[in-house]
């Protein structure tokens, strides 16, 4: 850190360079009053509370430069300068801080006593610190006739009680970047113009604008004008418990305050220093969360007989399970049995779930829904740099000058990261290239748009490389040194050329030429992608396509740069790392590699099969043909989250038996025979890995539901039961198991967690953890980057004439995966109630529907009805549909069609018909 | 709306021609409809909240529509030391409405102004004509001239009106 030396009130300082006063006093523990002032926001100086006295030498820093009587200098926004003296602290600054707040006062409706900032308001805070007397006002108030604002589902304006510190201006502009909240009125000396205040959108109640109800505004608000609706009345600040923890939603790990009242979870907050988030959470982290309380929780063992679930002791719903599970083992063999795994549970519960299925039940049959977002991922990323995960980290996207985003819908699919982004483009010049063929709400950022038709990815990303190859753009250096097989990737992609590749995918050439040229010549180049790209039978290639860009470019091993998958859930990361996965133990060690094998044996105590075991759709393909008889799924719903439903339904009704572990009763639960109430992660204790590879603490906040239990402590007492006991007393001890198995995760210990926790590879006690991957070398065995040449391939399905349309299937920004969660909190489930089509407003025509008309959409497989949505997000010919609704369950339609190397289905093309219902 | 299509044109995708957007949408229908707004933001390519922010903040853009002449009296210190007030009283007087109202025929909208920076010819009052660019600023006003410039003004719309029959 460069040192600026400052005294502030005769205390000699070393301040941060660059930084303002008030950061420099603040981070030295002198506290200035300030209210307009944030830490995320930029400084706008509007409060005037920071001001002080400055002198530089023997000039007084102001515009006559002398001792200062009511000029002073807002410490937040000037810049500290060697040798400042400054004076923060006397009786002409208070009076004139006092003056300002009698001001405000005046204008502002105290009702502390019910209102829900009272003990953290920071207005509160200084009228009580500077002893102002709310009944003896020097300033006549006014009447406070602006009407609070409850039309939001989520958030509580109550404009009487602004200050227009502009904070939440700010955050919506720079933090959410929504620019839902404005000033207005600033220039009202006319008594015929609007008085100053924020507005929601037009002047609109904040329930009727694009608000995308993060709750940004609710975070830095200094007062009570900005409020969580539902837990009003909840709780008060000092009641409250504070527990930090990681959300239980997306991969991107926000670190999450919550506030628990008596067991109960009342609201959550953003952490300001999450290491990821930074402060900001979207509307799943901050409100959607109660569904922890809900009434439906399952609360105890349940045992299916007759058809009907009753309810059962813990003894004998394990009994049954593991009596049921030997004997199929027994009769039918241990590949009889399978286990499908859990991204929303804990890395610890992940490591412990694949060793019983490996140790007890004796089979590789293990995997989780992993392989529905990124096998593909991993699989091609491991081909390439030998290892498959995220290269750089989630805040390294400020370091680089031009980013890629191709297959992702960030501002939905991962809402912190797709803010960052916005803000990134807005304030600090990023260049922005969207490769997607919907219209996301990115592209409004991108300097270029490509729009591909579905499943045409790896014809533009050779056209890219085509363009890059014959323009000399390419890193010649990087390719020599550091990536093989160049020649062979040269020589086919010269097919590629642009006006080829405008055949196949729609892309104008010269749009893809600008696109090359742009990322190309990018000091630091970097690429984002999630399931538009994995989520094809040509995944892998899609993959590998993107790396061979990356190393052609050589923008890899450094910061700002990279191949950036962003994966879907809290712990999908994880729990591909702990191995639950049919082909690898945790840390990717290979279950065919005879030495690897030997040193788990020897671990786990227990013979271990050597053949790699089956993936989701072959385990299901496996139980619908009888080869599979009992399953144990923890934690997941295939039942809405799998493609090809309709044969889902066909092969879990084929086993003989199915236990469920999970929160709720889901739609896979229904049909188990057995159901097990495992905790959700405000329940119990232990770590997620994040899509930036860190590992993070989630914390105990709340008591278990009823007679549920921790997933780890079920997993170790199934194990007793089956006899083959694994034992753990706590979380922490079972990290320290993965630790001494995982190279990886060689150094993570609970000890080390409690800060920004650790980004794997993290081998040993006394390294730091790895911000991004392939510094030097890249981790395959030669050190190497691998190029593959790869041709383009059609997708599995296209549109004929008797299904014309291209459908893909993704996220909502308000809800998560098979909506088990998501749908039972109250405030998601209001702001959006139902699923919907997406459908081009040409389509729409032809079809003779209007916006919310009801629609028949049919594939090859199966069937729903659901209601429109015309738009022109998506192109004419293409429909777009969310999976989280069960009622109009997106993967009654999908296609099972797998990648050959990853055996992920293609949820992103399919061919149907779209009928008015 | 069509009636602005042209005149925004120019200023598509470009956010930091807000205020000249804004004057070129006033210029064509003599005041900001919340419609009008719409379409600056949706031009420019920002949100209807920011463009509002910007509407409000300058005192140039009117969210009311405006009669045919625009009568502005400066209250400047140099022009109220010379008698500005008098001649917004006279002209209150003379057209019935008050500063910043309009009347209901619509010919003519009164307002003041904190400083023109015409001093040396104070008391000083402009007019202008809707939809025509330039403006006419008459200097050394008395109550006598004030009457003059309102007759005038009716008188021109009357013949104006009886050459467009």
């Amino acid at each position: 850190m460069e040192a600026v030396n400052i005294v502030i009130d005769g205390k000699n300082i070393k301040a941060r360079k660059g930084s303002t006063i008030l950061e420099a006093a603040l981070e030295n523990g002198i506290d200035i009053p300030h209210l307009c002032y944030h830490q995320h926001l930029t400084s706008a100086g509007v409060c005037r509370m920071c001001g002080v006295k400055v002198k530089i030498g023997d000039r007084w820093l102001n515009k006559t430069g002398h001792a200062p009587n009511t000029m002073h200098v807002s410490a937040c926004t000037t810049e500290v300068g060697e040798g400042m003296e400054i004076v923060s602290d006397d009786e002409e600054l208070n009076r004139s801080r006092k003056l300002i707040l009698e001001f405000l006062l005046a204008q502002h409706k105290h009702d502390c006593m019910v209102c829900e900032s009272n003990g953290v308001c920071e207005l509160q805070k200084y009228i009580y610190q500077f002893g102002i007397d709310p009944k003896n006002l020097r300033f006549p108030g006014p009447e406070y006739t602006e009407t609070v604002d409850e039309s939001s589902e989520v958030i509580i304006r109550d404009a009487n009680k602004c200050i227009c510190c502009g904070r939440c201006v700010r955050a919506c502009h720079e933090v959410s970047v929504q620019k839902v909240l404005n000033f207005y009125g600033r220039g009202g000396v006319d008594d015929s113009l609007p008085k100053i205040g924020i507005i929601a959108g037009f002047d609109q109640p904040l329930g009727e604008t694009d608000c995308a109800s993060c709750g940004a505004c609710i975070q830095v608000c200094p007062t009570g004008a900005l409020t969580e609706k539902l837990s009003r009345f909840q709780g008060r600040s000092w009641e409250f418990k504070k527990v930090q923890t990681t959300c239980p939603y997306c991969g991107v790990g926000c670190q999450l305050e919550l506030s628990i009242k008596d067991g109960k979870l009342v609201k959550a907050s953003a952490v300001e220093d999450g290491p990821d988030n930074q402060g900001n959470i979207c509307v799943k982290g901050r409100f959607g969360l109660d569904y922890v309380h809900h009434k439906d929780r399952l609360t105890t063992p349940l045992i299916k007989r007759n058809g009907k679930f009753e309810e059962a002791t813990w003894d004998q719903a394990l009994d049954l399970v593991s009596s049921k599970f030997r004997d199929i083992k027994e009769k039918y063999g241990s590949d009889a049995l399978a286990g499908l795994s859990s991204a929303k549970c804990s890395n610890e519960e992940n490591y412990l779930f694949q060793k019983l299925i490996r140790t007890c039940f004796g089979t590789n049959n293990v995997d989780h829904c992993a392989r529905l977002c990124h096998a593909s991922t991993v699989a091609g990323l491991a081909r390439a740099f030998g290892s498959g995960a995220m290269t750089n980290s989630i805040r390294d996207f400020e370091n680089a000058d031009v980013v890629l985003i191709t297959g992702s819908n960030t501002t939905e699919g991962h809402p912190v990261i797709g803010a960052h982004l916005k803000h990134l483009v807005t304030c600090n010049g990023l260049k922005l290239i969207v490769v997607d063929p919907r219209e996301i709400e990115l592209v409004k950022y991108a300097d270029i748009w490509l729009r591909q038709k579905n499943g045409t990815d790896v014809a533009w990303i050779n056209g890219m490389m085509n363009v890059i190859i014959n323009e000399g753009l390419y890193d010649k250096e990087f390719v020599e040194s550091r990536v093989e097989d160049f020649d062979k990737l040269e020589n086919m992609v010269a097919k590629y050329t642009p006006q080829k590749v405008a055949s196949i995918t729609g892309i104008p050439a010269e749009k893809l030429v600008a696109a090359a040229r742009l990322y190309a010549k990018a000091e630091s180049g970097s690429i984002i992608f999630a399931m538009g790209i994995t989520q094809h039978t040509t995944g892998t290639d899609n993959v590998l396509s993107l790396a061979n860009l990356a190393m052609l470019t050589g923008n890899l091993g450094r910061e700002g740069t990279g191949v950036n998958p962003l994966r879907g859930q809290s712990n999908v990361q994880g729990a591909c790392d702990m191995g639950a996965l049919p082909n690898v133990y945790p840390g990717y060690q290979k279950v065919d590699d005879a030495r690897t094998r030997e040193k788990f044996q020897k671990a786990w105590s227990a013979e271990l099969p050597s053949q790699p075991g089956l993936t989701v759709v072959e385990i299901m393909n496996a139980a619908g043909k009888g080869d599979v008889k009992g399953l144990y799924i923890m934690g997941e719903n295939p039942m809405l989250s799998d493609p090809n439903l309709n044969h889902v339904e066909q092969a879990i009704k084929n086993l003989d038996f199915l236990v469920v572990q999970d929160v709720f009763l889901t739609e896979t639960a229904q049909m188990a025979d057995v159901v097990l109430p495992g905790a959700t992660s405000f329940e119990k204790d232990g770590t997620f890995t994040n899509t930036g590879r860190r590992v993070q603490r989630f914390r105990k906040a709340v008591p278990l539901a009823g007679d549920s239990k921790e997933d780890w402590d079920i997993l170790c007492n199934l194990s007793r039961k089956m006899g083959h006991a694994i034992d753990c007393s706590s979380p922490a001890g079972v990290m320290e198991e993965i630790a001494s198995l995982t190279p990886s995760y060689g150094g993570v210990h609970y000890d080390r967690l409690d800060g920004d926790g650790l980004q794997w590879p993290c081998p040993t006690r006394d390294h730091p953890g790895t911000p991004y991957l392939h510094k030097d070398k890249f981790a395959r065995p030669n050190g190497k980057g691998l190029m593959t040449a790869i041709e383009y391939r059609p997708p599995a399905e296209l549109p004929d004439k008797e299904y014309p349309m291209v459908l893909s299937t993704g996220r909502l920004l308000q809800h998560f995966h098979t909506g088990s969660l998501s749908r039972r909190s109250m405030a998601l489930d209001r702001i959006v109630k139902e699923g919907y089509l997406e459908l081009n407003p040409t389509d729409a025509a032809r079809l003779q529907v209007a916006d919310s008309g009801w629609l028949k959409v049919s594939s090859r497989r199966g069937d729903i009805q659901v209601k429109a949505k015309v738009t022109d997000r998506v192109a004419e010919g293409s429909v777009f549909l969310p999976f989280h609704f069960a009622e109009a369950a997106a993967n009654r339609l999908t296609n099972d069609a797998l990648d050959p190397v990853a055996k992920i289905p293609e949820f992103k093309v399919s061919a149907v018909k779209v009928e008015k219902a | 709306m069509k009636e602005l299509e042209e005149a925004l044109s120019t200023f598509k995708g470009n956010p930091h021609m807000t205020i000249p957007a804004l004057q070129a949408a006033q210029g064509k229908l003599g005041y900001l409809s919340r419609e009008a707004i719409g379409d600056v933001a949706q031009t420019l390519g920002i949100t209807t909240g920011e463009a509002y922010g910007v509407v409000t903040f300058y005192s140039q853009f009117r969210l009311k529509p405006v009669g045919k002449n625009i009568i502005t009296v400066c209250r400047g210190t140099a022009c109220h030391t010379m008698g500005s007030l008098g001649i917004l009283k006279e002209l209150e007087k003379t057209m019935g409405i008050h500063a910043g109202e309009t009347d209901e025929k619509q010919e003519f909208t009164l307002q003041t102004i904190a400083c023109f920076g015409a001093c040396a010819r104070a008391p000083v009052t402009v007019t202008e004509e809707l939809g025509i660019p330039g403006r006419k600023v008459h200097g050394y006003m008395t109550k006598m001239k004030a009457r003059d410039l309102v007759d005038g003004l009716k008188e021109k719309m009357t013949e104006e009106a009886a050459e467009a029959k």
